[in-house]
């Protein structure tokens, strides 16, 4: 490939490169070469005292069941979001897709939660389905579920999935509409004479062309699991009832900034960053091989 | 003042070039063992700010009580201050061993007695028995109080507000139900029986309400004449270990369970001290175990709710009863600071500790007054009478004896502790995990901590 010369010289581009270089310097590598290293400490805060333990602080995480625990809820939670907002974000796209009125409408209360902080989206959770005050909570009760998700590990872990998943089906469906609109509308009728239905239509037909888009979405869903979701867990369960909904990003929050453990948080950070990375290259390497990027 | 910034800027340059070199090379190196980061211990300290500045985590109404009694030192003497609103106890504890980190630091900082050792570890403070003046009468502070302050002989901390758990109660509701509202429960299984009255009768919907918080644990336990960690809770050494393996814990989880089984219980939630009250006040649940802070509150809150409140003892787990454990926090003052402000920072200190200001503070929020004279001057005042419910939380704390169970627990890893307390105790009272198997579950997590 022959290189396209944008630039006359290289320190222009050198020049124009250096703001983003240097913020990801200071705001994202330092701080990443800073946790690893603390993570060989054992840090005494407020006394400014750090003992060199060296893997101690993984060995600790290799030997607790909280963390190992910890770890199992994260994934199923990462699984039931990405798949839980893919989904229904897939089959609402497609609605607004297939409507004929008031499309501009559909799509803006679709898209709207995604406007509302994470913070404030919690809160107005926690009203809506408080044990005793929640606005909510009598007329599901009255399905038989007895709604009281301060005790009951299952059903908080169950609600903050749920809350996670809505929050973040604006951000899918405007990527996945703007990628059905760019489905050719040729496409559509041949399907339609070939008396194909919807449902059929949809995952045969459309998600195989909209599969770089689903990829990316995947990617960016599981980082949001991941990563996003701390604000909801913080508002509503503090990581309880006993540790039900106690993620790992929640987890290593609360032994940094509440118990000031930070060599173990550090090495809870670090094994997060592998886990995500790890994720992260299984995805990229699976969309690759099958994502259809034309031709 | 101006020599009180003097050289201040080039001691704090050091020593957080000194901790960031520190930490460099010694992972470059990789070296093992103990390094002191710091600039140590000895070394000076800078005030945050040329006037005295206090960090509190007062809110709302005993916000506004304690900026009062700020202005009024002010006023008699002449030396300004500043306090400073910073959210929690959690967030002062948070900001304050920062402060102590970086060398720059206020003159008082308001610590929640739980995190108390927490801050004592860092080696990094005075104790203020030796920023006050030789006449002071220390023997005037209620020895129930300071006892708790006083490690290693020596005063560390000011005692300022200071409270325990009591239990309030709807008196409407109870006379609803056809109970005597002049003689509430003062045992768990009285609690037990008062609900199942208050609920059969149709008048609430559950008997009673609490935060799920350690300190009312801590309670029950102390009530009991119970430790709750050995080396007497900590005051007589590094304790080691939770003690649940006796028939204070067990009885009151049984109870508990109960309560929760048979909907007695309103569960808030975790540390959810404002849902608990709320609670209490829409009349959901006819008692609430809760802080004496709250007197003012429930005083308020009853009436616009349209019930009457009254408090009384806190219940305890079979029929005896030792005494409460304190609650609430003190003032720390970081050491090092130069000595001109030094004596500013004593006088801080003796006028919060005074007669009238503990009795202005008494009366604006709830906290008990720490000093006998200010106890002794209120009751001739008439003011027990007249404000009944101001006074159980004092009797509660008089009429404890000196058991080391009424010691609050003092260890550095609370807040974990406390955590792990607070979470395992859920599936115990939800009925998900047998009592005997939380309570063990709950000694090795919180040993674990201690190891």
């Amino acid at each position: 490939m022959a290189t396209r010369e944008v630039f006359e010289s290289r320190w222009q581009a050198a020049a124009l490169l250096l703001p983003t270089v240097l913020v990801s310097i200071v705001f994202l590598y330092a701080p990443a070469v800073r946790a690893f290293e603390l993570s060989l400490f054992e840090v005494g805060f407020g006394t400014g005292e750090a003992d060199f333990v060296g893997l101690e602080n993984y060995r600790t995480l290799l030997t607790s069941s909280e963390y190992h625990l910890s770890v199992l809820l994260t994934v199923l939670f990462a699984v039931a979001v990405v798949v839980g907002v893919m989904s229904f974000s897939l089959v609402v796209s497609f609605l607004i897709h297939e409507v004929e009125v008031g499309k501009g409408l559909y799509l803006v209360s679709a898209i709207w939660p995604y406007a509302l902080p994470p913070a404030v989206a919690g809160f107005v959770f926690f009203f809506l389905l408080h044990p005793d005050l929640g606005v909510l909570t009598r007329p599901i009760e009255r399905f038989g579920v007895d709604v009281d998700w301060f005790s009951s590990g299952p059903q908080a872990f169950a609600l903050i999935t749920v809350v996670a998943v809505w929050k973040q089906v604006g951000y899918n469906v405007i990527f996945m509409s703007a990628s059905m609109n760019n489905i050719p509308g040729s496409l559509t009728e041949t399907a339609r004479l070939d008396g194909v239905g919807r449902l059929r239509r949809l995952l045969w037909v459309y998600a195989p062309i909209m599969s770089p888009t689903l990829a990316f979405l995947a990617v960016m869903n599981t980082i949001y699991a991941f990563f996003g979701t701390f604000a909801f867990i913080d508002v509503m369960t503090q990581g309880g009832p006993a540790g039900a909904t106690n993620i790992l990003i929640f987890d290593l929050y609360r032994d940094a900034l509440q118990n000031f453990e930070f060599g173990v948080a550090s090495a809870k950070s670090v094994v997060l960053f592998l886990i995500v990375g790890g994720l992260m290259y299984v995805q990229f390497r699976v969309t690759e091989k099958h994502a259809y990027y034309g031709g | 003042m101006p020599d009180r910034e003097r050289s201040g800027g080039s001691v704090r340059r050091s020593r957080r070039s000194v901790l960031r070199t520190s930490g460099a090379a010694l992972a470059a190196a990789g070296v093992a063992g103990c390094v002191g980061g710091g600039g140590g211990s000895g070394g000076s300290a800078e005030p945050v700010n040329d006037e005295l500045t206090l960090w509190h985590a007062m809110g709302g109404g005993n916000g506004e009580t304690l900026n009062a009694l700020g202005d009024q030192f002010e006023k008699e003497t002449g030396i300004s201050i500043t306090m400073q609103f910073q959210d929690s106890y959690e967030s002062v504890l948070t900001n304050f061993l920062g402060a102590l980190e970086s060398g720059e630091v206020p003159d008082f900082a308001q610590i929640d007695s739980l995190f108390a050792k927490q801050v004592l570890d860092t080696g990094r403070v005075e104790p203020v028995e030796e920023l006050l003046s030789d006449g002071f009468p220390v023997e005037d502070f209620l020895p129930n109080v300071t006892s708790f302050f006083t490690v290693d002989g020596t005063l560390q901390s000011l005692p300022f507000n200071n409270s325990n758990a009591i239990m309030y109660y709807n008196r409407t509701a109870f006379e609803e139900a056809g109970l005597d509202p002049d003689d509430p429960p003062s045992t768990l299984s009285e609690v037990r029986s008062a609900s199942e009255t208050l609920v059969d009768e149709g008048v609430v919907d559950a008997g009673i309400t609490w935060p799920n918080h350690v300190w009312f644990v801590e309670h029950w336990f102390s009530t009991a004449g119970q430790l709750l960690f050995d080396a007497e809770n900590g005051h007589a050494g590094e304790p080691s270990t939770l003690l649940t393996d006796n028939d204070t814990a067990r009885d009151l989880y049984e109870w508990w369970r109960g309560m929760a089984a048979d909907d007695l219980y309103v569960n808030p939630g975790i540390e959810a001290w404002g849902q608990a009250t709320s609670a209490f006040l829409q009349q959901e649940a006819a008692m609430l175990l809760t802080s004496t802070a709250f007197v003012a509150g429930a005083r308020s809150g009853a009436e616009e709710n349209g019930f009457e409140v009254d408090n009384a003892f806190y219940p305890t787990v079979g029929e005896e009863r030792v005494g409460p454990v304190i609650g609430g926090a003190s003032f720390f003052v970081p050491s090092g600071l130069p000595d001109d402000r030094r004596e500013d920072i004593g006088a801080f200190l003796e006028f919060m500790a005074s007669p009238d200001a503990q009795k202005q503070w008494h009366k604006g929020t709830g906290y008990y007054p720490i000093r006998q004279t200010a106890v002794d001057e209120l009751a001739s005042a008439g003011w027990f009478e007249e404000n009944p419910m101001f006074r159980t939380a004092l009797d509660q704390l008089q009429e404890s004896g000196d058991d080391p169970a009424t010691k609050r627990m003092l260890v550095g890893p609370a807040r974990q502790s406390q955590q792990i307390i607070q979470d395992t105790s859920v599936p115990v009272f939800t009925g998900d995990t047998g009592v005997e198997e939380g309570l063990s579950k709950m000694k090795s997590d919180v040993e674990n901590e201690l190891a």
